[in-house]
């Protein structure tokens, strides 16, 4: 049972990161590798936070959440100047450097080390150390993000966003500064990022920078292009898939020499063929 | 197919497969249900005891996860060849960590929940284990490191303990040796991975405690060229070069650009270079009189030759990563002889195994400390004409 909850706050992480990505990328058409950075900055925080100045949780989060505003908010300012692949590949820089700054920023993050001993939040003096009660808390995460998400995709806001995304030049004529809404839009969804991984630096307990790589960002493109661009609950039908599909892996009966093998490959093979099969992912409106 | 059908078609197979799973390993759990009392059964046959296995099996450092599960399945079997633990067979569940937290965390919970195992060898690689024991706490399972090397590990939790020994004691051995030497300024050239920088930390606190000083210069993995770095430390005018790499082939990236400068200093260099004969060989001019400390094999101990001619039989290899696979070997018979000794409870497990005293195996002598460490475990080298030998004064 405690597996399942595992396995439940784990989807729980991605699908938040998954869910705000896909405002950047699916509703927008801003193609967005930064997501892994502004995770680690959330993770990175919490981490320190908690182990070196034992704060509380919660607070630590907060802290999270302004540190990736602002960070989000300046690499938003740069990437105003750039479209499309130009975009990208900013994004894919700002990974890289989040990376270095992991890795060689010893004092402060204990570089290639990682940080061990993340402690689980405490509410109102109940640490939340049993499984149960943290996938609670994660479904509530779950849904203020889920909450947040739909609220400005269904507001007039959202509306400007998809309309960025199938012309913005037109756009521009009737009088939108697109790139403030650009610009809002990456911030909002960068918070999302490091809200999920204050989550995952207490709830995994360790973190090292192999955690926030280019592969993770694309991992998480994995996520929402797999269950649908520009639809939220594509999000979670892509979140649930990738992390429950692995896992479900490791009960089919291969033999125990090709098991790990057999299990990528069948995930890879299946992956493929649903691209194959349904491009637009599983419930998507929009392709890249 | 409308497009609602398609995704339901698709979400049905994902569950069909997960269904399938479970079923599978239901069904291998009731078969293997211990009999009802009074029955009597034979040796094998009897409901065996599981073990867990997290090792790395795919990804970068599968090569290690590989040859561990090879060498861990040689001693299984030889164990149940002669009738298990109390006529009980082991029985290895073997999950993927990936070597990364994430996916340790993943196969670990599967150990602890699904599995219900109550020891599990591993995590290999230190990610790993630092992401499985808060697990393996909750759980009260032991877990039982044959590879993982952080010092950050030591003293972990009362389930965590190693029968490999922490980069500290690398690191400490090296420094006294400098020390000794009346060395007084030692250059750094390291790579920024987990181990190189356990060893550096280790090193500079002794060294730097007996009056020395450290000056340092780091590179990512992906670095090859060190010339700029290994000049700014030549004008430091230090009195020896440590070459802390991870692996062998970026030390000797490094020793040959030291070479290509006629850069003249006596070296030092981590037990994962040292450890690869063949490199040592054909570097053998520019290492000479190079220090290291090792946590060697020792090729005149019969267990350890017992294992490496029982490899070759049954795989047709020499066995790989010979450090590593001396202590998964011990690691399995070790749990198999706590495991006849305390049966299978988790905490009671772990206690017998920390308290380990001259348990005599294939690496030698293995004596668990009340940290969790494993005791002692490098030794100070030297390298002369191209071979690693023992330190003599």
């Amino acid at each position: 049972m405690e597996y399942l909850f595992h396995l439940f706050i784990i989807f729980c992480i991605f699908s938040m990161l998954a869910l705000t990505l896909n405002l950047v990328v699916g509703f927008t058409g801003l193609p967005s590798l930064a997501h892994a950075g502004f995770f680690g900055i959330g993770a990175y925080t919490t981490a320190i936070m908690t182990t070196r100045f034992e704060g509380n949780f919660f607070v630590s989060i907060v802290v999270g959440l302004v540190i990736t505003f602002a960070v989000a908010f300046f690499l938003g300012l740069v990437l105003g100047r750039f479209r499309d692949d130009y975009f990208l590949l900013v994004t894919l820089a700002f990974v890289f450097i989040m990376q270095r700054i992991f890795l060689n920023w010893g004092e402060v993050t204990r570089g290639p080390l990682g940080i061990p001993g993340i402690p689980p939040p405490v509410i109102f003096g109940v640490s939340l150390s049993q499984p149960w009660l943290y996938a609670l808390l994660l479904a509530g995460a779950l849904v203020l993000v889920y909450g947040a998400c739909h609220f400005l995709v269904s507001s007039s806001f959202g509306r400007v966003l998809k309309a960025i995304r199938e012309d913005e030049d037109a756009l521009k004529v009737f009088g939108y500064r697109t790139d403030q809404y650009k610009l809002a839009v990456f911030s909002l969804s960068a918070l999302g990022a490091a809200f999920a991984g204050a989550f995952y630096a207490s709830y995994i307990s360790f973190i090292d920078p192999s955690t926030f790589t280019v592969h993770d960002s694309v991992f998480i493109w994995a996520i929402i292009v797999l269950g649908g661009l520009a639809r939220l609950r594509g999000s979670l039908v892509g979140a649930l898939i990738l992390v429950v599909l692995p896992e479900a892996l490791r009960f089919v009966g291969f033999s125990p020499d090709a098991a790990a093998q057999m299990r990528v490959l069948i995930y890879g093979a299946l992956l493929v063929g649903m691209l194959l099969y349904r491009p637009q992912g599983l419930v998507g409106e929009y392709r890249l | 197919m409308t497009k609602e059908t398609k995704v339901l078609w698709v979400v049905v197979v994902v569950a069909a497969i997960a269904l399938l799973g479970w079923y599978a390993t239901t069904q291998k759990k009731e078969a293997s249900q211990t009999p009802p009392a009074g029955q009597e059964q034979s040796a094998g046959q009897q409901a065996p005891i599981k073990v867990g296995f997290l090792h790395p099996l795919t990804g970068d450092a599968a090569s290690y996860g590989e040859a561990m599960r090879n060498t861990a399945r040689l001693a299984v079997e030889e164990i149940n060849a002669v009738g298990g633990v109390n006529g009980r067979p082991l029985e290895l569940v073997m999950e993927d960590g990936k070597c990364n937290g994430k996916d340790a965390a993943n196969a670990m919970q599967k150990l602890v929940n699904v599995d219900q195992v109550k020891i599990v060898l591993g995590g290999f690689c230190s990610s790993e284990s630092l992401a499985a024991v808060p697990i393996a706490e909750a759980g009260k399972v032991a877990l039982f490191s044959p590879g993982a090397s952080s010092p950050d590990l030591t003293g972990k939790s009362m389930y965590f303990m190693r029968d490999y020994p922490s980069d500290a004691s690398q690191g400490s051995v090296l420094a006294d040796a400098a020390l000794k030497k009346g060395w007084k300024k030692i250059a750094f050239i390291q790579e920024q991975l987990d181990y190189p920088v356990g060893i550096l930390k280790a090193f500079s606190a002794k060294f730097e405690q007996g009056g020395g000083v450290i000056v340092k210069e780091e590179f990512p993995t992906t670095t090859t060229d060190f010339r700029s770095a290994l000049t700014k430390l030549k004008s430091e005018k230090p009195d020896a070069l440590f070459i802390d790499s991870q692996t062998p082939a970026s030390g000797e990236r490094v020793l040959k650009q030291v070479v290509e400068l006629k850069w003249t200093i006596p070296l030092l260099i981590t037990d994962a270079f040292a450890g690869d004969a063949k490199t040592i060989e054909a570097n053998k001019d520019a290492l000479e009189g190079t220090l290291a400390a090792e946590f060697g094999v020792d090729e005149n101990n019969e267990k350890f030759q017992r294992l490496v001619s029982a490899y070759k039989e049954k795989y047709g290899a020499d066995l790989p990563f010979q450090s590593y696979a001396q202590t998964e070997y011990d690691a399995v018979y070790m749990t198999r002889d706590a495991l006849a000794a305390v049966g299978e409870d988790g905490e009671q497990l772990a206690g017998w195994l920390r308290s380990a005293l001259d348990w005599q195996g294939a690496s030698g002598s293995v004596t668990i400390g009340s940290d969790g460490d494993r005791v002692g475990g490098h030794t100070l080298k030297v390298i002369k004409d191209g071979k690693v030998t023992i330190m003599t004064e």
